[in-house]
């Protein structure tokens, strides 16, 4: 077995076993369901309660989540990397015949991967209840595409950041800075006096990809009249879901790199 | 596993010199290396397994040249390493975390790999416990399980910084014989401050003071140092100021020191055979390393 493929299984295994990424996936998802059901309750979310397009629905609903979600991953993966110098783990795997960087790559793909785990089955919970209850089947397929192009793009820019920021900073105000970060990319409006990432490509929520390949309604992507950064949102179509897609992956692997870097030069 | 360093330096950030000029040589066996806190043990170690690289200097370890990435590499393949900070993950069992090194030092079949973390678990005496969690053991637990780490790839070289720290007289004594018999077919470099570890397990010892390798030679030769500088006196007033006191034991109302000094301390100290402790203050004196020589 390589390297990679070790370091993997076991990061996944010892996150898997961390109870801090279940209840943190479970508190948001628990919150947004309550408050869903009151909504409905009130006679709110008509669309929720009469929508029966499965594609819609299920990326609508996954759109709620995706920025606490973003919060989550950030917050459960900062301490990943450097709990190995911190633990004294650090210099014992360093001396075996391995290469670094396909540790790296493994704890990183290894941690993500566990952390992806919760959302995902607590999605596909979401998808089974809305396939018995409109007798849509297809929401299961529809529900691992949104996943797969959304949400697991984002836990990789989340997991890259978590990285690389704690190498630079105390784990604590990582934690806090992640937060803001995601209230800043997500919660800001785009015509808030704030320049703000929402809308464009670079969003962190993904809304080309939510928009095009999904037909999001909620997703806001495209040019804002009067806005800053206007230049980031070209008008959505394939081709910039596609280099939305490719921006945010591209951003994970350039951070990734970076800590890799980092790590390097502080384990001499 | 012949070793050989030549004209080490090694300077940290914040112009820390951990080793100054050091040239050593190991053609194999067992190796005590001794030296106080902060005298470049560790540096030593480091530079050894290829964690860290030399400002200066060359280490060539068998056939490889240690400045190399491939020689780096071809000498972690068979490196056993017990660190002074050992850490693991407390989440994993023993067994799973020797599996996890195991198969980073490429133990890639699983029967044989299984069977290897038996055969260890059983060597460090932690059979019943290999399957509870690393959060639950003692230290000295966890230095077995390091113990067992080191030892998983069947090393041709051995490097183990302080192994004993932490280890009950028993454990302690337990590993002192299993590295005399692991150094029957092996290179082993013994680093620590236990002067009782090197003087029960080597018969060659290095000694580094400040950064610079003040001693190499055998254990009698070290020993022989502080003939005729060992003293026994008893007394009841204060501790005496001259040379160093390496033991006091309470004797009869007073207390009997133990004092190693070029010169009689007092009318009524008595001369007795020296041991190696004896011979390591004696060598630190003379390189003025002790507090009391720097005071004197």
């Amino acid at each position: 077995m390589t390297a990679f493929a070790a370091t993997a299984r076991y990061e996944l295994r010892m996150q898997l076993h961390k109870p801090a990424i279940w209840i943190a996936t479970a508190i948001p998802f628990g919150l947004f369901a309550v408050l869903a059901l009151m909504e409905t309750q009130r006679g709110g979310l008509e669309r929720l309660t009469q929508d029966t397009n499965a594609k819609l629905w299920m990326v609508e609903a996954m759109g709620w989540f995706t920025a606490p979600l973003a919060m989550v991953f950030g917050m459960v993966l900062a301490d990943r990397l450097v709990r190995d110098r911190k633990l004294g783990v650090a210099a014992l795997l360093d001396v075996t015949p391995t290469n670094r960087s396909a540790r790296l790559a493994g704890k990183y793909l290894g941690t993500c991967a566990a952390t992806a785990i919760p959302p995902a089955l607590i999605y596909l919970v979401v998808a089974v209840a809305f396939a018995v209850w409109r007798d849509k089947p297809s929401a299961l397929l529809w529900g691992a595409a949104t996943f797969a192009v959304v949400v697991l793009p984002l836990l990789l820019l989340a997991g890259a950041l978590a990285f690389l920021g704690p190498q630079l900073m105390p784990t604590p105000l990582f934690r806090v800075l992640v937060v803001g970060l995601w209230f800043y990319a997500g919660a800001t409006e785009v015509d808030s006096e704030l320049p703000s990432p929402a809308a464009t490509v670079l969003s962190l929520t993904l809304d080309y990809p939510q928009k095009v390949f999904f037909g999001s309604t909620d997703a806001s992507a495209g040019p804002f009249e009067g806005a800053a950064l206007n230049f980031l949102r070209p008008q959505p179509t394939t081709g910039t879901a596609l280099l939305a897609l490719a921006l945010i992956l591209g951003l994970a692997a350039a951070i990734v790199v970076a800590a890799r870097a980092l790590n390097a030069r502080t384990g001499e | 596993m012949h070793l050989d360093i030549n004209r080490v330096s090694k300077t940290f950030r914040g112009k820390v010199r951990a080793l100054d000029d050091v040239s050593l040589t190991v053609p194999g066996g067992i190796l005590g290396l001794l030296g106080a806190n902060g005298a470049g043990k560790t540096t030593l170690m480091r530079l050894l397994t290829g964690l860290i690289r030399p400002d200066s200097g060359r280490i060539t370890i068998g056939d490889h040249d240690m400045s190399a990435a491939a020689g780096r590499l071809a000498v972690q393949r068979v490196l056993g390493y017990l660190p002074q900070d050992l850490g693991m993950y407390p989440d994993l069992t023993a067994r799973q975390f020797l599996d996890y090194v195991a198969l980073l030092k490429g133990l890639d079949e699983r029967p044989s790999r299984r069977r290897r973390v038996g055969e260890l678990l059983e060597l460090v005496n932690l059979a019943d416990a290999g399957d509870r969690k690393l959060r639950g053991y003692s230290g000295g637990m966890r230095r077995r399980v390091g113990i067992a780490q080191a030892l998983l790839n069947d090393p041709q070289l051995l490097v183990v910084d302080e192994p004993t720290a932490g280890l009950d007289p028993e454990e302690r004594i337990r590993f002192r014989t299993l590295l005399a018999q692991l150094a029957e077919r092996r290179t082993v470099l013994l680093s620590t401050h236990i002067v009782d570890d090197v003087a029960q397990t080597c018969t060659e010892l290095a000694v580094l003071g400040r950064g610079k390798l003040i001693y190499r030679g055998t254990v009698s030769d070290l020993t022989a140092l502080a003939k005729g500088r060992v003293w026994s006196l008893v007394s009841s007033g204060p501790v005496p100021s001259v040379g160093t006191v390496v033991a006091a034991l309470p004797h009869d109302g007073a207390t009997r020191y133990r004092v190693v000094a070029a010169a009689q301390p007092s009318s009524d100290a008595e001369p007795v055979a020296p041991t190696l402790e004896d011979g390591y203050v004696a060598l630190a004196q003379q390189h003025s390393l002790t507090a009391a020589e720097s005071a004197a």
